[in-house]
């Protein structure tokens, strides 16, 4: 009994082995590429891909090491990226691998048009990260790519990071991996928001946050409303704003902010249109100003925070307009949050939400809470 | 042979050979004893089976799997000459 | 009948059932549930949760009279060898189109991500090959097989709940209702199915060491089953929204592609995947055992481990008929779905209720 099992385990390891199984690709085979491009073209789009020359050399050392200095473009077009991949595979002979790539850079006139197809096609891909960022240039996707590589940065895996993490300390732009993209634009409840980069000739500025509709891009938000939306979607670390100084005319107050609780919407259908209502609960401290006063006394900390509560809604205001009015395009979710105060999707169906979101009114409070400062100087 | 497995079918193949090798080995016995014995035939974990072994005079009881006639092998405080000399 | 094999413990009864709800939850079961009744399937499974709960106390009440007897002993005592044999081929049809949809639905996950340069039916072949020589060593090796891998399968759904826990957004989570009352309620008590260990309740009173604990192995794998199921289905429905169209090849696989501890672990499906497939071979071997106790039940045989050699064929040529995963699905979400109702509630229930009657009388 013993003798059979053995035999017949043996034929069938060596039937298997006769009968090539495995494909043999090694990490020779493959180009690790860094950031992928995608640009409008003639005949679809231009796929630009770029790649670290010194990696795939190291074979004997330390392999699997993609830390070089030195960077090669290359571009294809096609109709659609795996048609692009497969062409530059043949012209590298060498697969290309997207494991390791951090970034995904698309133009403004592509995200104009439309990049659902884009998107899927990528996240079928098993190999790419979610937590990859998607970036969206003013001029080519291109250009930027080519700028990063000239900027002499030494280390290949954090090229791209310190365009896209800036928004932890400055607020000025947001954390959009592909992951959360895929999820926007997959869901029902929020529209996809994307970081923006202008580039001129030789530098890169990101620059507040695009805003889609669907998967095409309608516009952007400026420095301003995109602190308004991080602390919308409690998003913000912390943002430095500038205040009128209220007691000196002409001069500034720097007020270092961020949230010591989170923001409370809630949205209610009022006559056919939704009413909502944001409480923001910003904290600060004051970091600079023009003129010393003395901050410790507390009707000059309450001036400090009307002034602050005043900008600050401001600043709401016009973020809120842009996206209801001009763009018509629910990037915070209220949608979601509208959603929750009904039981069944029955009866939220009968409000039509999509046709009575332009309509919508708003009611901002804020509620600055000056603490402390970090000034040294007392008068 | 894990090798071989994953030469043939990748991780698929070393999953498998390390299952049919558990399976092979859990039938096994030493000294009469089944092979994994403080964790798979879930036995009282008792003090002296884990990664730890307690020192010496620390030993009170014998292992629960070995099915002995008397489980304490020393009494409480077995240095009772340390005790009373104090 | 004679016992002539191992008698398994508590602890292992309990690793058994959970095993076969974890392999459940990895097969896209959640999927369904969440596409009949889209965000109501937290009120939905609770609620059939509840009823199968019921169902399940019912059924250990039932089989109190019988002792060391299981569904195909209380045929025999209730209607003689013909119902016996029927029950019995009902029986074994089940078993063997849940494992052919098991091996074929996982065959075809793992070519789709990852080997597909391969002909499917080289993936098939392994899955063959494991359960056959596992079969032969014996079912004292699959139990402790069993009990070696639950705790890691269990360990990795709740290690998947908890890294989205940060992002759970209760938005996604509402309606609570779901659609309407009417598809949340009565159009989603199909989802019952979805407590397939049931099925099993039926089977494993005979392989006890100790029959008199047997509640409490019902009541506590039951609750951990539960619990399993909610933790997956609260994760799967923050990820994905419930009106898009496309539908996931493996929802458990894409959620574990998105999950991110830090900085330092990213893509964990990795090592999960091997997780599951530890956990499918050794459901598919206990099932093929299971198989081949039911033949011997009905036919006598002396040494039915060689039976292996003609299941495993079968299923081989089982495996082949689906074509495409759109087939797959189908077989999924009406054939399985419905023998499976049909088996738990159905005809057993029926066969027990009348055999307690007609032992009442005696």
């Amino acid at each position: 009994m013993k003798k059979h099992l053995l035999i017949t385990s043996l034929f069938l390891i060596i039937l298997f082995i006769l009968t090539r199984f495995s494909s043999s690709s090694g990490l020779d085979n493959f180009y690790f590429i860094i950031a992928i491009a995608l640009d409008t073209s003639d005949s679809g789009i231009k796929l630009s891909v770029q790649i670290p020359s010194n990696s795939t050399q190291d074979s004997s050392g330390n392999s699997g090491s993609s830390q070089s200095s030195e960077y090669q473009l290359y571009s294809v077009e096609g109709q659609t990226i795996d048609e692009c991949i497969s062409i530059l595979d043949n012209y590298l002979n060498k697969e290309i691998n997207l494991s390791h790539c951090s970034a995904i850079v698309i133009s403004e006139d592509l995200a104009k048009q439309g990049i659902q197809t884009y998107i899927n096609t990528l996240s079928n891909n098993t190999e790419l990260r979610h937590s990859c960022n998607i970036i969206i240039s003013s001029s080519t996707a291109y250009n930027i790519l080519e700028n990063i590589s000239n900027s002499g940065a030494i280390f290949s895996a954090r090229l791209y990071d310190y365009l896209t993490s800036s928004y932890e300390y400055t607020g000025y732009t947001i954390k959009s991996t592909f992951g959360e993209f895929y999820q926007a634009l997959k869901n029902d409840y929020y529209e996809p928001t994307a970081i923006y980069a202008m580039n001129s000739d030789d530098t890169i500025q990101t620059t507040g946050i695009a805003v889609f509709k669907a998967d095409a891009m309608i516009g952007t938000l400026d420095v301003s409303s995109n602190i308004a939306h991080l602390i919308a979607v409690n998003k913000l670390n912390s943002a430095t704003i500038t205040l009128n100084n209220p007691f000196s005319d002409g001069e500034k107050i720097d007020l270092d902010i961020n949230l010591y609780k989170k923001t409370d919407i809630s949205v209610d259908i009022i006559n056919g249109s939704p009413l909502i209502t944001i409480n923001v609960y910003p904290e600060g401290s004051i970091s600079s100003s023009g003129t010393v006063f003395n901050y410790i006394d507390e009707e000059k900390i309450k001036e400090v925070e009307n002034t602050s509560n005043k900008y600050l809604e401001k600043i709401f205001k016009k973020y809120v307009y842009t996206i209801t009015k001009e763009y018509n395009s629910d990037i915070v979710g209220f949608k979601g949050i509208c959603q929750s105060n009904y039981l069944t999707k029955e009866e939220f169906e009968k409000i039509h939400w999509d046709e009575i979101f332009k309509d919508s009114y708003y009611d901002i409070n804020i509620n600055t809470r000056v603490n402390s400062s970090n000034l040294f100087n007392k008068q | 042979m894990y090798i071989i497995l994953g030469y043939i079918a990748g991780f698929l193949g070393i999953a498998l050979g390390f299952f049919i090798h558990f399976a092979i080995l859990s039938n096994q016995t030493s000294f009469g004893v089944p092979f994994f014995t403080p964790y798979i035939p879930y036995t009282d974990l008792s003090k002296n089976e884990n990664l730890y072994i307690q020192p010496v005079w620390k030993r009170e009881r014998r292992d629960q799997y070995l099915n002995t006639q008397k489980p304490e092998s020393q009494s409480h405080i077995s240095m009772k000459w340390r005790q009373n000399g104090k | 009948m004679e016992n002539n094999f191992y008698q398994i413990s508590k602890y292992e009864a309990i690793a058994l059932i959970i095993i076969i709800m974890i392999n459940k939850l990895i097969l896209n079961i959640p999927y369904y549930i969440i596409d009949l009744v889209g965000s109501g399937a937290i009120v939905n499974i609770i609620y059939i949760g509840i009823i199968d709960f019921i169902v399940t106390l019912i059924i250990v009440k039932l089989l109190k009279r019988f002792e060391n007897s299981d569904i195909l002993d209380i045929s025999e005592f209730l209607g003689g060898k013909i119902l016996k044999t029927l029950i019995g081929i009902i029986s074994i049809a089940l078993f063997l189109i849940v494992s052919f949809i098991t091996i074929v639905d996982f065959s075809n996950v793992l070519h789709i991500i990852y080997f597909s340069d391969f002909p499917i039916i080289y993936i098939l072949f392994f899955f063959i090959i494991g359960i056959l020589i596992v079969n032969f060593v014996g079912f004292k090796s699959i139990i402790r097989t069993i009990c070696f891998v639950t705790p890691f399968a269990i360990i990795s759904v709740i290690v998947a709940f908890f890294t989205i826990w940060s992002d759970l957004d209760i938005n996604n989570l509402t309606p609570i209702l779901g659609q309407s009352y009417h598809q949340n309620f009565i159009v989603g008590l199909s989802n019952t199915f979805s407590m397939y260990i049931i099925v099993y309740f039926y089977f494993i009173k005979p392989l006890l060491k100790d029959s008199t604990g047997y509640k409490k192995i019902a009541i506590i794998s039951y609750i951990i089953s539960f619990i399993l199921l909610l933790l997956t289905v609260i994760s799967m429905l923050t990820l994905f929204n419930t009106t898009s169209n496309s539908e996931p090849i493996n929802s458990l696989f894409l959620l574990s592609r998105q999950l991110e501890l830090g900085t330092f672990i990213q893509r964990i499906d990795a090592l999960f995947i091997l997780l599951w497939i530890f956990s499918i071979f050794s459901y598919l071997s206990f099932v093929v055992f299971l198989i081949n106790r039911i033949i011997k039940k009905l036919t006598n045989i002396s040494n039915e481990k060689m039976l292996t050699f003609p299941i495993c064929s079968i299923l081989i040529g089982l495996t082949l008929i689906p074509i495409n995963v759109s087939q797959i699905h189908f077989i999924e979400s009406t054939l399985y779905k419905y023998l499976v109702l049909g088996f738990m509630f159905g005809i057993s229930l029926v066969i027990l209720i009348l055999a307690n009657f007609k032992k009442a009388k005696q």
